[in-house]
């Protein structure tokens, strides 16, 4: 479980993002994190993920308070997928995995990483462009690269800050597929702008506004009232088959 | 179970062969690097030294000829450019920036004025009256050299990393950190006194003819602990090329190497530049060759930039000793000529993919 206790932060003297923000996430589930702009979404995700840490208030994972945690014990938790990522465009998704699981001092990896790269390539279906420069690769393939290199780790948790940003439908859905897959063993937190793919994958939904969090709530009891509320926005909620629900707006 | 296994024994094939074509530039790259080094020692008024060397069959003029001057300059070209080469190599792996390098971000500027400072100032060295250009008093030029070179250094940090500007900004916030040192140098020498001055303007173009033996003796250790650091880091190198946020959840302690690239460019620069003065672009262009032939893999990328950067200014020395014969023109203004053209397909290939 991630808790989160009397969290605040603001960036500098200026923009306050969080005042006294208390909740808590379950673990092995995916909760999906949506709300508008500038709401406090990705310094959440860089608080739990250990890259801020010039807040006040508790911040805990498995009960054990972030702050006593190393850098590398950290890394051993949390895996963390930024929102922004860069990347060397001469660099091959088979190199980035392996730059990923890499130890200190060591020039090759161990029959250990090996087989956690293996199996990331197999999951993330990644055979076809594994050696593959990232400058070569479509938008699509590149994110799922970026989610596979945040897989490929061994961790509890696994948070990631938009993931489907400038994807088409299509690869939002199996990417979703995919993250969705990773929380039936493990905690997945991700922010999402689309209410609808929460709505299809999550099992539990986080509005988010002005660093606050307006509801926490299973998406088969979404409302329209919360989404106006969260958003100002005006829009239909229908029923689809397979117990699912769509958001009109 | 069994098919996924079998399946998966060619997930690395590919990898592995590319890796063992690395290893063949490597030779290559060694072996060029010698035949330079023979060919260096051997032009010049003393015909064939490195086979009357092997042979054993050398007269005392000759040994001289090839001890100190011969094998101190090629030996010196080669340590110098490797240094230049591996320092570009992990500022652009440090600052995810094609484009940096001691030249571009003002650091040898900074040595040079360090060490400029401390000679007019503080009186460290005084310029022979034998022609052997600047002779040291002590440490302290070399000392000054350093403080100068990790001042613009923290500079582009600050800026670079802090503030997470783009890299263009980097760059021109290098060049004007060059020309602030640049400028402050060319002031103190215009109100220093002639001899003084005399010392401090002969770094204006790297010469390596200047080199001595304590340059070699000192530089030598910092290079193979630094080369060995980071190639063994190589693949840390790699993840900082995904920015700052992935990094910090790395797991990787990428303060320390940070610090310590800090450090041995600095380090680097300012032995360089206290010896044989500023020269330019080889710690640009050994990165962009060794680039081209390592990929993406940053183990070899380093150890390419360090040979390749011994072999530039080999190439470039043997050029200038033998471009106007029998005068010899200072390396500096050969590695300036062939560098620009670099920076320039640089900026028409459109690195800066931000």
């Amino acid at each position: 479980m991630i808790e989160i206790k009397n969290l605040c932060f603001s960036y500098g003297k200026g923009r306050k993002i969080f005042k006294s923000l208390s909740f808590a996430i379950k673990e092995k589930k995916l909760t999906c994190i949506i709300g508008p702009n500038g709401c406090g979404k990705s310094t959440l995700t860089k608080i739990i993920s250990g890259i801020i840490s010039d807040y006040s208030g508790d911040v805990s994972v498995k009960n054990r308070n972030i702050r006593e945690l190393s850098f590398f014990e950290m890394s051993k938790i949390v895996s963390y997928l930024p929102q922004k990522i860069f990347y060397d465009p001469d660099i091959t998704v088979i190199e980035s995995l392996i730059s990923v699981l890499s130890k200190d001092f060591t020039f090759e990896f161990g029959p250990k990483q090996k087989k956690q790269i293996e199996k990331a390539i197999d999951r993330f279906a990644l055979h076809e462009i594994k050696d593959k420069k990232l400058s070569e690769i479509s938008g699509g393939e590149l994110q799922r690269v970026f989610i596979a290199m945040s897989g490929v780790r061994d961790c509890e948790f696994y948070v990631f800050d938009e993931p489907l940003n400038n994807l088409d439908i299509k690869n939002q859905i199996d990417i979703m597929s995919i993250i969705k897959s990773f929380s039936f063993e493990r905690t997945v937190i991700a922010v999402v702008h689309d209410i609808n793919m929460a709505l299809k994958f999550a099992d539990e939904i986080v509005f988010m506004k002005n660093g606050d969090v307006l509801f926490q709530i299973e998406p088969l009891k979404v409302s329209e009232d919360m989404i106006k509320k969260t958003f100002d926005i005006d829009c239909n909620i229908i029923n689809a088959p397979k117990n699912e629900k769509i958001v009109l707006v | 179970m069994e098919s996924l296994n079998i399946f998966n024994i060619e997930v690395f094939k590919t990898y592995e062969n590319e890796k063992k074509l690395k290893f063949f530039y490597l030779a290559v790259f060694l072996f060029l690097l010698f035949l330079g080094f023979v060919f260096s020692i051997n032009i010049g008024d003393f015909n064939f030294l490195f086979y009357k060397f092997l042979t054993n069959k050398y007269d005392e003029t000759e040994k001289y000829v090839f001890y100190n001057i011969r094998f101190l300059r090629s030996f010196s070209a080669i340590i110098i450019g490797c240094g230049l080469g591996l320092s570009g190599a992990v500022l652009q792996a440090v600052l995810r920036n094609p484009m940096a390098s001691p030249y571009t971000l003002g650091i040898s500027q900074g040595a040079a004025f360090g060490a400029s400072f401390v000679i007019i100032f503080l009186g460290g060295g005084f310029l022979s009256s034998l022609g052997e250009g600047v002779i040291l008093k002590g440490y302290s030029v070399i000392i000054g050299a350093f403080i100068g070179s990790i001042t613009a250094i923290l500079i582009i940090f600050f800026i670079s990393l802090l503030k997470s500007f783009s890299r263009n900004t980097i760059i021109l916030a290098g060049i004007s950190v060059g020309a602030i040192f640049s400028s402050l140098t060319m002031f103190m020498q215009y109100f220093a006194d002639d001899i003084k001055a005399a010392a401090t303007f002969f770094w204006t173009f790297g010469d390596i003819s200047k080199s001595k033996w304590i340059m070699v003796y000192m530089l030598t250790p910092v290079l193979v602990i630094s080369v060995f650091y980071f190639v063994l880091k190589g693949w840390h190198l790699n993840l900082f090329g995904f920015g700052a946020d992935f990094l910090k959840n790395s797991g990787v302690n990428y303060k320390k190497i940070i610090i310590f690239s800090f450090i041995f460019v600095s380090l680097t620069v300012s032995l360089i530049t206290s010896f044989v003065g500023i020269i330019g672009f080889v710690g640009l262009l050994a990165p962009h060759i060794a680039r081209f032939f390592s990929k993406g893999d940053k183990r070899f990328f380093i150890i390419y930039s360090f040979i390749l950067g011994g072999l530039i200014l080999l190439i470039s020395d043997v050029l200038s000793r033998k471009l106007f014969y029998p005068s010899v023109i200072p390396v500096g203004i050969i590695t300036s000529f062939f560098g620009i053209i670099v920076l320039l397909y640089i900026i028409f290939k459109g690195y800066d993919r931000d």
